[in-house]
């Protein structure tokens, strides 16, 4: 029975799939509806065509039950529409928590839901746990990442934002049952306050499902070419220091580090970077990592399991030439 | 019309001064010089850029500065208003510490009300020090204001804001009605420097307005610490992983074969 599920998971839905970040917390839901004995619900919302086998796929991805919010002006979101269907739905299911992707609109709907339902939110958590009393706690890294805060959550329900790439998503099982109902809202133009005039989505970057990674930091002046000569021979995925996006020079979502991804890779090429721990955080998973930077004194090598002292301008077409000469990629 | 802008600040402890005590896991942030959140000063400069733009639209506007903290905030608040605000207000009362974000974003809230006729409210997209990007959405709905999160375009346009926002992969561009909470992204602009000549003037004649709890007229256990819905429950440090460190040798194109083969061998 839906009512009767204690854990909750907003299924974010972009342009007629479930973002890989939801079914990651749906994965983890599982283990934390496990440990209070409950079944885990995923809620989704947006209008019927959108939705449509959407919840089929929750079930076999973990959700004992789903929640489908549709309606014709859910088609696009706004924090205003989201929130008030998504807090609607809540008060009916009264969930004990409520889990929602770290995302831009993730948190932009979360810090409004939190509010009006006088919730505890725990923000952009990489760790999650229940105490003794079943509430949960939510893992907040702290001070560039070195720290971890623990954080209890009060009121009900029990909410957190939670950062992408962190948890694992389940492999889908279409044998796996469960329960779907729709909800109709009571929304009418009257409800719509945001107009949306126009939306761009490029290609969605998943640093943290990259198996290489190059790592660009300020050592290339501003000039990409080589590193992406780099990502093309080895079939890698861009990633940057936090000051190459705050130039403009790649979109955000590039960015490695504690206010961006963490990197689960085989190999990270680290190029131009000296090392400051709010990019390094976002190595610690990550099998090897290569470093490749004028300085020898410089933190990057710290954090290194193979160390370059030399100029990537020189190390890195030398680099080309080799890999070209020799099919490293299978 | 009168365009009132409002740029929340929040000041926060320089974060490479705040030090941890690895015996008690507890942050020392006693000694730490304290300095203006650098996505909220790109909220401020976004706040005198729309300001200066209504202005010369022949409309009037005025940007008045809201910050929540101890008094020693004032300093802050006058570099704000050197470099333009007209006005700062600080929200300063020993019951609002140890605010997580649903009590702060409801003083702030209640400080934006103490203003009055607030057309738009400008945030950080998240600060620097804990980084929940909550504060903007939940004194959106404190308001019951229209909101959008992480801009890094906007203009007014008859009472409405129209504004550009990061989305994943993507950015979409929306319009809503005034009053609005906006949040913006850290490094769209370049923040101006303080004027000299105001700066003195902020320092020596101009006038902090101070409000606390019972100026704001929020109950008393919805504040601070006890207002709070989340708890610190412990510290815990983070250990990297032990890297092995190895040199690689020699003049580039012997580096470059050496990682080639640690490439083909990892990979």
């Amino acid at each position: 029975m839906t009512e009767t599920n204690d854990v909750w998971v907003y299924l974010q839905t972009d342009d007629g799939s479930v973002s890989n970040v939801s079914y990651e917390i749906l994965g983890k839901a599982r283990e934390i509806a496990a440990e209070i004995d409950t079944g885990v619900t995923g809620v989704l919302t947006g209008d019927p065509e959108a939705l449509d086998g959407l919840a089929d796929e929750a079930i076999a991805r973990g959700a004992d039950a789903v929640v489908s919010i549709e309606d014709d002006l859910l088609g696009a979101y706004r924090p205003e529409t989201y929130t008030s269907v998504v807090e609607a739905a809540v008060d009916d299911g009264d969930p004990s928590m409520l889990l929602v992707p770290a995302t831009n609109n993730g948190v932009d709907m979360a810090g409004r839901l939190a509010v009006r339902l006088d919730s505890g939110l725990n923000a952009d958590v990489v760790r999650l746990e229940v105490d003794e009393d079943g509430n949960l706690v939510g893992g907040v890294p702290a001070f560039a990442g070195g720290i971890l805060a623990m954080v209890r959550a009060e009121g009900r329900p029990q909410m957190s934002t939670v950062r992408p790439g962190v948890f694992e998503a389940l492999e889908p099982d279409p044998l796996r049952e469960g329960e779907a109902t729709v909800r109709e809202p009571d929304l009418s133009e009257g409800d719509v306050v945001t107009e949306v005039l126009d939306r761009e989505i490029g290609e969605r970057v998943d640093l943290p499902s990259a198996d290489v990674v190059v790592c660009a930091g300020r050592g290339f002046d501003g000039d990409l070419d080589l590193a992406y000569d780099l990502v093309d021979d080895l079939d890698a995925t861009l990633g940057v220091t936090r000051p190459l996006c705050d130039d403009g020079l790649v979109p955000r979502d590039r960015q490695v580090g504690s206010t961006g991804a963490s990197l689960k890779a085989d190999v990270a090429i680290c190029a131009g970077i000296s090392g400051s721990v709010y990019f390094t955080a976002g190595l610690d998973d990550v099998d090897t990592v290569v470093a490749v930077n004028t300085d020898p004194d410089e933190p990057i090598f710290e954090e290194a399991d193979y160390c370059v002292e030399g100029d990537l301008f020189e190390v890195l077409p030398a680099l080309l030439e080799e890999l070209e000469g020799t099919e490293v990629v299978a | 019309v009168t365009r009132t802008i409002v740029p929340t600040v929040k000041v926060v402890p320089k974060p490479e001064e705040v030090e941890l005590d690895e015996e008690t896991m507890t942050l020392d942030r006693d000694d730490a010089d304290s300095q203006i959140d650098p996505a909220s000063k790109n909220a401020v400069e976004m706040a005198l850029q729309l300001a200066d733009e209504a202005e010369e639209a022949g409309e009037e506007a005025r940007v008045v500065a809201l910050s929540m903290g101890p008094p020693f905030f004032e300093e802050n608040l006058q570099d704000v208003v050197a470099m333009g605000a007209d006005d700062a207000v600080l929200l300063s009362d020993r019951a609002f510490a140890g605010a997580d974000t649903y009590p702060t974003s409801r003083v702030l809230a209640a400080g934006v009300e103490s203003i009055g006729d607030v057309d738009l409210v400008l945030c950080g997209e998240e600060s620097s020090d804990s980084s929940t990007g909550q504060v903007p959405p939940g004194l959106a709905a404190w308001l019951d204001a229209a909101q959008v999160t992480y801009v890094n375009e906007a203009a007014l346009e008859d009472d409405h804001l129209r504004a550009t926002r990061t989305i994943t992969a993507g950015e979409e561009t929306v319009r809503v009605p005034l009053p609005t909470v906006a949040s913006v992204e850290y490094g769209v602009n370049e923040p101006r420097f303080p004027d000299f000549k105001r700066k003195r003037w902020a320092d020596n004649e101009w006038e902090l307005t101070v409000r606390d709890a019972e100026d704001l007229d929020v109950p008393d256990g919805a504040l601070g610490l006890e207002g709070s819905f989340t708890e610190v429950a412990e510290l815990q440090s983070i250990e990297g992983p032990d890297r092995s460190q190895e040199w690689i040798e020699g003049e580039p194109d012997e580096q470059a074969a050496e990682l080639a083969s640690v490439l083909a061998e990892e990979l």
